[in-house]
């Protein structure tokens, strides 16, 4: 109901309730965008760019979905979208690190990664697994980024991503698996 | 085997260490950011539109063509002006032309010649 109405209101007067909405969601996304990207840095960035797209077309929201549902993917999307750009650059690093003399590969692949919200004595392991939660395909990644960054439930994963439950349940499966193995070899290394 | 085991543990404890993770805040100030971000972004929109609008593969591809076409089409013009004038220009010496122009007398006669004939 209060999604509604914030809708509503967005959708009469953008410029006046779209504070409200930032103050609402800012951190969902956050949250969700430094899951996904990795980079403190990049967050707040990528972070911005959702809200610019959630003001542009905010008038397109049918209400379909619960308003959280929607800011979910596109925060998901941008995030994506971030990824495949920084593999595009990191192609090119190789020729660039010819002519810099700066380190290329720290710039575009920083070495260790903590999220603010892990509790200390975590913080050492919890890196070692978010390294290891790169190298998932896209759609593992996004599940098991929004089941224990986020916190969702099966259903709402589906919800955001578009599937059917089956399917997140196995994307969850087949992502346990994978970072099993990845984390395997990063031990014997 | 204990090795094995111990691994085993290892990966599970790695697994587990996001279970207990709090959501990260955003930075303070981000609304104050996002909003300048947004009015940036507004003005640029309009030149990003004008540019899209402008850079669109069939308007370039039509407006190309219309400039080649032109092009053609003056060249031709010019070329088919150019001749009509040559043309004109060696009938004058045509003997034709000489004789039409003695039938009808339309040499330039000059006053003095007239006067002479008068005297």
């Amino acid at each position: 109901m209060e999604d509604q109405l914030l809708i509503l209101e967005l959708q009469q007067n953008l410029s006046k309730s779209f504070s409200k909405l930032v103050e609402l969601y800012q951190h969902l996304v956050f949250n969700t965008v430094l899951g996904m990207i990795q980079s403190n840095i990049d967050a707040e960035d990528v972070a911005q760019e959702v809200f610019v797209q959630i003001y542009q077309s905010i008038h397109q929201f049918k209400g379909d979905s619960k308003l959280s549902t929607w800011i979910y993917r596109i925060a998901i999307s941008k995030s994506l979208d971030w990824h495949r750009k920084k593999n595009r650059k990191k192609r090119f690093a190789f020729i660039e690190s010819l002519y810099s003399s700066d380190n290329v590969s720290i710039k575009y692949d920083p070495p260790e990664f903590t999220h603010p919200g892990v509790e200390m004595e975590n913080k050492e392991q919890a890196a070692i697994l978010f390294k290891a939660i790169k190298q998932l395909p896209e759609n593992q990644k996004v599940a098991f980024t929004l089941n224990k960054v986020e916190g969702l439930s099966y259903s709402e994963i589906a919800e955001v991503m578009q599937v059917t439950i089956a399917s997140v349940e196995a994307f969850l499966h087949r992502a346990k698996q994978n970072l099993r193995k990845e984390l395997a070899s990063q031990l014997v290394r | 085997m204990d090795n094995n085991f111990q691994q085993e543990k290892l990966i599970s404890q790695l697994l587990d260490s996001l279970n207990e993770i709090k959501r990260a805040e955003a930075p303070p100030f981000f609304y104050t950011r996002l909003s300048s971000k947004l009015n940036k972004t507004s003005d640029a929109s309009l030149l990003s539109k004008i540019q899209f609008f402008v850079l669109r593969p069939a308007l370039l591809l039509v407006s190309f063509t219309v400039f080649i076409f032109l092009n053609i089409y003056t060249l031709h013009h010019i070329k088919q002006e150019t001749t009509v004038t040559s043309n004109s220009f060696y009938n004058k010496n045509d003997t034709s032309f000489q004789s039409f122009v003695q039938e009808y007398d339309l040499s330039v006669s000059y006053i003095y010649s007239e006067n002479t004939n008068e005297e």
